[in-house]
Formats: structure tokens, C-alpha cells, sequence
């Protein structure tokens, strides 16, 4: 399924960058919905929009994915934002069966999740576009 | 009677099969008239003359060796016969064919837009409307 594939090819350019998963203390990158508790920084990716492009024969996907940090401090959101922005801002993602065409940056989430009177999680990240072909 | 969208369409260039990046094909047909008023004519008097056309293809540009190919192929002045079957190749489709001569060419580019083709031929020749 080519969502399926961009997803782990996804998954897997996060997970091999060693300053995010330092950041992180380990692999905490999770695809739509992180379980209960996952640890005070983690990385949460989702399907934000996109889909087949159906220009020309040859099969082309365009497609966006938010890619953010969630954090109990904005410092510490900021820091695992500019590393996400390092492992995806104009590289190489590589899809089983697919060519990367580009991997841009195009817009930046930035709010704030309050959890409590003095808590909250801080959302920090952007939105990726993704263009491959087959 | 059915419609049809371009998904099917099948396009050839000296015997070879281009139609796997294209994106718009453009097929133009135009017959060649002349003003024969007179001063004194109320309404204009047209004379026809010869029967000339054009085509008009959009790709998205291949990259590496295989784009060399493809645009070698597409050289200025070349010349052979262009195919064209707006349904696919299955029997009893439309077959379009026409000598033709690549008239021009243009690669465009954008920092962050797939790269495109745009190939023009013009006619040098009757166009044969036939079937599969």
C-alpha cells in the first residue's frame, strides 16, 4: 500500500537521526496517536492532506504530513522541531517501490496543549510536503 | 455516445511510445483560407487552400539517461510520423496518424514544481483518421 510504504519510509528517516532520538532519549516517534505517557518529548506524524496526483500515466503521489514535536517545555519543543527540520527540509526519503521526487517544509505548527493549572505540552513542528513516483 | 478521459490515450513519436509522463495532448487541425472580396462585396468571400495542423504535447521531463533519450528524440527538425489515439490502441479506437516535424521545444523548470516538456510539432502531411 503506498501509504503504508511512505509511511515507514517516514518512520524510518526520523528514527535513523541520531540528534532527534538523542533529543528524544530513544525511538519515541510515533505514527497518528502516541500511547498514554510516552515520556516528556516524543514525535507524533500524520496524514495532513494529498494523495495521487493523476497528471500523467506514470503513477505520481503528492502528499502532506504534519511532523511535530510534543514536548513539557517549549525549549525542548523547539529543539526536536529544528532536528525534524534537519532530517526532512530538502532530503532524500526512500520508499520501498517509489522514487523521492522532493521533501519540503511548506508551513510550521506552533501551539500550546494545556494539561493542567501549571502543565501543558508544547506542539511544535511543521507541515512536509512529499513527492514521489513510481 | 460515451465520453472518455485521457487516462487510455496512447502517443508515438517515430515509432516509439511516449506516453508515459505526458500530461496534455494537443491536437489541432485547421484549414487554410484566403480573402477573396471584393471592394464592392457585402460580406466577405473566403477561399479555401490547403489543410495544415499542429500538436502540441505537455510531459513531465524524465531525468537521468532515459530523459537523454527521450529528449534526443524530440530533437528541432526531426521528422517522422506522429501517432495519436486519444482512447488507447484497442480495436476499433481512433488512429491518428500525420508525418510531422518537431517545430520546438521548451524545458520548464520551477524551484519547487516537477519540471515539464512541452513539444510542438507542425503537420507536413495528410492526417490519416483510421482505426485499430
Amino acid at each position: 500500500m503506498p501509504i503504508e510504504a511512505l509511511e515507514t519510509g517516514l518512520y524510518n528517516k526520523l528514527k535513523a537521526d541520531s540528534s532527534l532520538t538523542t533529543l528524544l532519549g530513544g525511538t519515541l516517534i510515533y505514527n497518528r496517536r502516541a500511547p498514554q505517557n510516552p515520556g516528556t518529548a516524543y514525535v507524533v506524524f500524520q496524514w495532513q492532506g494529498g494523495g495521487d496526483e493523476n497528471l500523467q500515466p506514470s503513477r505520481s503521489r503528492n502528499v502532506l504530513y504534519t511532523v511535530k514535536a510534543v514536548c513539557d517545555t517549549a525549549e525542548k519543543a523547539a529543539a526536536v522541531d529544528s532536528a525534524i527540520d534537519t532530517a526532512l527540509h530538502n532530503t532524500t526519503l526512500t520508499v520501498s517501490g517509489w522514487t523521492n521526487i522532493n521533501v519540503v517544509r511548506t508551513d510550521d505548527v506552533n501551539f500550546v496543549e494545556s494539561t493542567g493549572v501549571e502543565t501543558a505540552y508544547y506542539h511544535a513542528g511543521g507541515i512536509y510536503q512529499i513527492q514521489i513516483d513510481a | 455516445m460515451a465520453g472518455y478521459v485521457g487516462k487510455n490515450a496512447y502517443i508515438a513519436w517515430q515509432g516509439s511510445e511516449i506516453t508515459g509522463d505526458y500530461r496534455t495532448m494537443e491536437w489541432n487541425e485547421e484549414a487554410g483560407v484566403v480573402d477573396a472580396s471584393a471592394g464592392t462585396d457585402a460580406y466577405v468571400l473566403q477561399l479555401t487552400t490547403q489543410v495544415t495542423g499542429n500538436a502540441s504535447l505537455t510531459m513531465r521531463a524524465i531525468s537521468g539517461t532515459a530523459g537523454t533519450a527521450t529528449w534526443s528524440a524530440l530533437a528541432n527538425n526531426s521528422e517522422g510520423t506522429l501517432e495519436f489515439a486519444p482512447e488507447g490502441t484497442a480495436t476499433g479506437n481512433r488512429k491518428l496518424q500525420v508525418n510531422a516535424i518537431v517545430s520546438s521545444r521548451v524545458d520548464t523548470m520551477a524551484y519547487n514544481q516537477v519540471a515539464e516538456w512541452n513539444i510542438n510539432w507542425v503537420f507536413n502531411g495528410q492526417v490519416t483518421d483510421t482505426q485499430y
